[in-house]
């Protein structure tokens, strides 16, 4: 039993110093694929 | 085995980014969660090989709603519907996935004591490759999911982190201290990691 809580504590602790990196929302569409349009638009002179 | 399940929820974290690494470490445990409340009920029990208290490897569990291969499936299958309602279809894939991985490796570890069917109905034989027959090379496959899982997560929050600082320094915030956020849970997930090996270890059931 006492290794259960210890599991508890090490998910809630882990899983807040997780929460404060900034990974993408579960919600959110992930974007792996950077668009040709996208990138060219960084190598544009103004 | 409980680090060797962990870890495995960090080489996935460092796949899949956007599910929350507390909803894939409770994912991967959600068999042994529910059975802890099966335990406390008197419905499913535990035991070692020779009847004594069980040290690491020699846990003997007849569970066999929880740890049963069409009851995982079942679980599994529930975990994964109500993560596709809250976060979408991926994510509930993912978790779905997540939590039956924790019968795979207990298949790959635990004696023959894994029911087929929900209360062993028909009485099928039991299965179990029995990696704790040999523990010190249970231990080594496990420290090395820790390793792997450790140095993937490591990787994984650095890439974050500085994509993050990049977006802060555009935005005139050059203080934002990702990096180091990332180190300090790198470093905390392995210290955890390798804690839960060793107290597998020393902690008699």
């Amino acid at each position: 039993m006492v290794l259960f809580v210890a599991v508890i504590l090490f998910v809630v602790v882990m899983g807040y110093l997780d929460s404060r990196l900034r990974w993408p929302k579960p919600t959110e569409k992930v974007q792996k694929y950077v668009s040709i349009a996208e990138r060219s638009s960084t190598l544009r002179r103004d | 085995m409980l680090a060797g399940h962990f870890a495995l929820a960090a080489v996935v974290k460092s796949r899949q980014p956007q599910v929350p690494l507390w909803a894939l470490m409770l994912g991967t445990q959600l068999l042994d969660v529910i059975f802890v409340g099966l335990y406390l009920g008197g419905i499913e029990k535990l035991g070692s090989v020779d009847g004594g208290p069980a040290g690491y490897g020699e846990l003997i569990i007849t569970a066999d709603y929880t740890h049963s291969m069409v009851g995982a499936l079942g679980i599994s299958l529930v975990a994964a519907l109500v993560t596709a309602i809250a976060w979408g279809r991926r994510n509930g894939i993912v978790i779905g996935a997540m939590v039956f991985s924790h019968w795979i490796l207990d298949l790959v570890m635990h004696r023959s004591d894994l029911a087929v069917l929900p209360g062993n109905s028909g009485g099928l034989p039991r299965l179990g490759l029995g990696l704790w027959q040999l523990p010190w090379a249970s231990a080594a496959l496990e420290l090395a999911m820790i390793f792997v899982g450790a140095f993937l997560y490591y990787h994984a929050a650095m890439r974050t982190a500085i994509k993050a600082e990049r977006v802060e320094a555009k935005a005139g915030n050059t203080q934002a201290g990702f990096r180091n956020q990332a180190m300090v849970a790198s470093v905390a997930l392995f210290v955890f990691l390798v804690g839960t090996l060793v107290a597998d270890f020393i902690v008699e059931n």
